[in-house]
């Protein structure tokens, strides 16, 4: 048993490497400088507003929160890369009031509304599983506005 | 001198090793497997790195514009003292409050005043390790071909304002990111809530209301990320103005309503006092 956990604390020391080190090559693509670059276009009319990106497993679940204004005309866009399969989207309340979700067509990227008091809105990602236990990729959620 | 032999060592080098080693035998496998999976959190954890959205200086600037907040040159900041600046802390603290001054001028057609605001946060940039962000945009040079169309100045700011904080993120600066945002706030709501007080302007007091909504999360934020900066003092100053702002509360927000927000003169000059505390780091460098 003995060696069975040497090696068990050697595996993961490895792993934690390899998983580091993959984690930094992922994180090289999923660059908030870049996302917003590639963004710039795709939001016209609309104007940026932020941006919050990071990497996530699959089979896992995020959520990334954004202050919004009253009576302001907002979208929000929805990006992910790297996963086997569709990444389902939800815009919910502090009451976890659903406001969008992208279950019935998950190729929806974006959600435009003006809302009706200033609050913080929560965007949840839910990524499929992978039979790769280190399956991982990027997700991100950009902010515009218009009109102001 | 005389040096230590290594072999003194050996003992405690040996007891150091049995001590982290010993521990595995005795290790159920259970244990084993619990330790396993925290470790996988750990790894898991360090990867799920996402920051709320904060809403950005230029649109809370054009939102007070479009309520009717009129431009006072008095309410900004003097940058005599932006060179005294001397630690990381005060210098994102004044980028972030010359920052609005500069978007404040600009959209209100002052656009010599905020050129001149701008090479101050180019000063500070660069202080802070920000200067290919200046340079690779060129954003002085677009600033100065574009002084007479104020909408192309705002959609340059507004560009600056974007590119430094996805920097500062893809750099593990979010502490930097969230002390210069802290001073664009302050800035923001010190500039509204002077002009409310003195233009007695409703709209512009209610959307002073509206700013706790990102007061809240900027204190929470603040409060997680301290490794590099001991956030105390301004986690209290921001809490003594949020407790000033919810003090002028009169109908809480409901699930599909805003609240009412109302301030008479005695509150917004508490508020105000409150603000040029926070202000006075960079003012009195």
């Amino acid at each position: 048993m003995h060696n069975s956990l040497k090696m068990r604390k050697l595996f993961y020391i490895f792993a934690f490497f390899f998983i580091t080190g993959t984690y930094q090559s992922s994180m090289a693509q999923c660059k908030l400088r870049d996302l917003k670059s590639a963004y710039l276009e795709k939001i016209k009319p609309y104007e940026f507003e932020g941006i919050s990106a990071g990497i996530i497993f699959a089979g896992e679940t995020t959520t990334i929160s954004v202050s919004v204004f009253r009576n302001q005309k907002y979208r929000l866009f929805f990006h992910s890369e790297g996963f086997d399969g569709p990444v389902s989207v939800k815009v919910m309340t502090r009451n976890r009031f659903v406001l969008f979700t992208n279950k019935d067509d998950p190729s929806l990227d974006r959600y435009t509304f003006v809302p009706k008091k200033s609050e913080d809105y929560f965007v949840e990602f839910s990524t499929p599983s992978s039979a790769n236990e280190d399956a991982r990729g990027c997700v991100a959620v950009v902010l515009c506005a218009r009109g102001y | 001198m005389k040096k230590t032999p290594i072999l003194k060592l050996a003992p405690f080098l040996l007891i150091f090793l049995v001590a982290c080693g010993g521990q595995t035998e005795k290790q159920s496998e259970s244990e084993a497997m619990q330790e396993d999976s925290a470790m996988m959190d750990t790894v898991k954890t360090q990867i799920n790195k996402f920051v709320h959205i904060f809403p950005s200086h230029l649109k809370v600037a054009l939102m007070f514009k479009n309520a009717g907040l009129k431009f006072d040159n008095s309410l900004l900041l003097n940058t005599a003292n932006s060179g005294k600046l001397m630690n990381t802390y005060d210098r994102a603290l004044g980028l972030g409050i010359y920052g609005v001054d500069m978007a404040y001028t600009a959209i209100n057609n002052q656009t010599q005043t905020s050129i001149n605001i701008l090479k101050v946060t180019k000063s500070l940039s660069q202080q802070l390790g920000l200067e290919s962000i200046y340079e690779s945009n060129k954003y002085v040079e677009k600033f100065e071909s574009n002084l007479n169309n104020a909408d192309s100045v705002s959609t340059i700011i507004g560009d600056l304002f974007a590119e430094t904080d996805a920097f500062l993120k893809d750099n593990d600066k979010l502490d930097v990111t969230l002390v210069s945002f802290a001073g664009g706030w302050t800035e923001s709501v010190y500039i509204a809530a002077s002009l409310a007080k003195s233009n007695k302007n409703k709209a512009i007091v209610e959307m002073v209301g509206d700013q706790l909504v990102s007061l809240n999360p900027l204190i929470k934020l603040l409060g997680e990320n301290q490794k590099n900066f001991d956030f105390k003092p301004l986690i209290k100053q921001l809490n003594e103005a949020k407790a000033i702002l919810e003090s002028g509360i009169v109908k809480p927000e409901t699930e599909t309503e805003p609240m009412v927000f109302e301030m008479d003169d005695k509150k917004l000059d508490e508020l105000i006092k409150k603000l040029k505390e926070i202000r006075s780091k960079v003012e009195n460098a």
